[in-house]
């Protein structure tokens, strides 16, 4: 290795070092800062809280059995959530790209849906579905469809031209067309598409969890903030941090071990 | 002695558009013998490509008369490979026939031998990113001729290589060609390369594309196309042809 090369090599890892030792720094720094001022006096732990008292209401949760049953309600509603999304998304942009005229006949009614903010639906939908999961779910699916479809569909649509025209020469059935080319070349795009449905279906779970639930990390926050208990509502948002993270985690490890 | 396999006549096409209606193909007449090797030339834009496609049936509106003989198998090869990067040279190579539902025990056996006798027999379960853009050309071709075609059509089929290779596999892929006894036409825009492979040479008028001249190329010991480069003809079919399509 000549001199140049281990400058680089060393130059390299140190940067690489540097970069992680900040990343981290910062991190703890904060928590720190606010642990040791609210400690202090100096920040007002009524509306702000402390790391400490964070901490231990999420392992009080936890050992009281209350964490699971949370996670476990807000969790099942987003997994459905995300996979009505994903099958309906998958059939409906099969059905456009079938269908050139009917995806130009409908395209402006996407595009006013996608750009309605669908929170506002959200009394309607408690007055015709009534105040129960359901609502919750289909508030979570009402939040990622449309862009799902958008971006699948855009995928299927601009499928490889040479391909197609391979495909073509051999007579292949339109069938053939979509099974063998269409959905295996854009597997990629389903599923960024489908990482980020996850995190769209997690947020409008916790919408859906505000406007009406009985259990739910979304519940645990609206009911803290009630009784203003705000400790409650951070320990609320740090589940909901590391539940999305984990999520977000399962679709990438599914995406490695898919092969293409 | 040969007779006709395939008969053109009086072909015309014109697209339409809201601007109004675009003569592309202009009356176009041809007939190919069994076994030929014929080459379409002509400047670039001229509707060499869309000849192709209609004459192979991908594009369906036109006007005219397009004759094959009985029973004729045709294929089509692209000018980009279109290989599926997430499927195996092998399987990539039988896509062909399993389009066309006909994947049986000695369509299998004649893909296995076609990619064994071309070099391609350690590379069988390999992606195809794994190839060279020669190899890839050459699974591309198998792929063609797998469905074991009588006549093929070529579109530009090397112009996505570099010269070096493209000399290498234009060589390989007349001399498969040759060798299964495929009738050929090509388009291409390398003049070069349609006198060094082909028995008669098209040439095309600027737009809409008419029928100019067709060459006989007769050179001295004809052989594989590297080797006809070096014919004395070569060059008087070079300066006659460049100068045709110039006009």
């Amino acid at each position: 290795m000549s001199e140049k090369q281990k400058a680089f090599v060393k130059k390299y890892k140190r940067d690489k070092v540097l970069i992680r030792f900040f990343q981290i720094f910062i991190g703890v720094i904060i928590l720190i800062l606010w642990e040791v001022l609210a400690k202090c006096g100096v920040i007002n732990t009524f509306i702000t809280s402390y790391p400490s008292a964070i901490f231990k209401t999420i392992f009080n949760l936890a050992k009281s059995g209350e964490l699971v049953k949370h996670i476990l309600v807000t969790l099942k509603e987003t997994v459905l959530a995300f996979s009505i999304t994903g099958i309906i998304s998958i059939l409906f942009s099969i059905i456009l790209y079938e269908s050139e005229t009917l995806a130009k006949i409908v395209e402006p009614y996407l595009v006013l849906i996608n750009s309605l903010p669908k929170v506002a639906l959200g009394p309607i939908i408690i007055i015709w579905v009534g105040a129960n999961g359901k609502s919750i779910i289909l508030m979570a699916v009402l939040i990622s469809l449309i862009v799902s479809i958008e971006s699948i569909y855009v995928g299927f649509k601009n499928t490889n031209k040479s391909m197609l025209k391979l495909f073509k020469s051999f007579n292949a059935s339109q069938k053939d067309i979509l099974t063998l080319l269409v959905i295996p070349s854009n597997v990629k795009i389903i599923i960024n598409t489908f990482k980020i449905n996850i995190g769209l279906c997690l947020i409008g779970v916790v919408m859906g969890e505000f406007l009406t639930s009985k259990a739910g990390v979304g519940y645990l926050i609206l009911y803290g903030s009630q009784v203003f208990n705000l400790t409650l509502v951070m320990s609320g948002i740090i589940i909901l941090l590391i539940l999305s993270i984990v999520l977000y985690l399962i679709i990438s490890l599914i995406e490695k071990h898919l092969d293409y | 002695m040969n007779s006709n396999i395939l008969s053109i006549r009086n072909l015309c096409k014109s697209y339409n558009s809201l601007n109004g209606e675009v003569l592309t193909i202009d009356n176009f007449s041809l007939d190919v013998k069994e076994k030929e090797f014929i080459s379409i030339i002509g400047s670039s834009g001229c509707g060499k490509s869309t000849l192709l496609n209609i004459i192979s049936g991908l594009d369906k509106d036109y006007t005219g008369s397009i004759r094959f003989k009985d029973s004729v198998k045709t294929s089509y090869m692209l000018q980009e490979d279109a290989l599926l990067p997430w499927l195996s040279v092998y399987e990539n190579a039988i896509l062909g026939l399993k389009l066309e539902k006909k994947l049986d025990n000695s369509s299998l056996n004649y893909v296995k031998y076609l990619l064994n006798k071309y070099g391609l027999n350690g590379f069988l379960n390999k992606k195809v990113s794994s190839l060279s853009g020669g190899m890839r050309q050459r699974v591309a071709l198998i792929r063609t001729i797998a469905t074991k075609p009588d006549l093929i059509f070529l579109d530009e089929p090397f112009s996505a290589l570099d010269y070096q290779t493209r000399l290498k596999v234009s060589d390989d892929i007349y001399s498969i060609i040759k060798e299964e006894g495929i009738t050929a036409i090509m388009v291409t825009h390398d003049i070069a390369e349609a006198i060094s492979m082909s028995d008669r040479v098209v040439v095309l008028s600027k737009r809409p594309a008419k029928l100019k001249s067709i060459y006989e190329i007769n050179l001295t010991d004809k052989k594989n196309p590297i080797h006809n480069r070096k014919a004395k003809e070569f060059t008087e079919y070079y300066d006659l042809l460049w100068r045709d399509i110039d006009e």
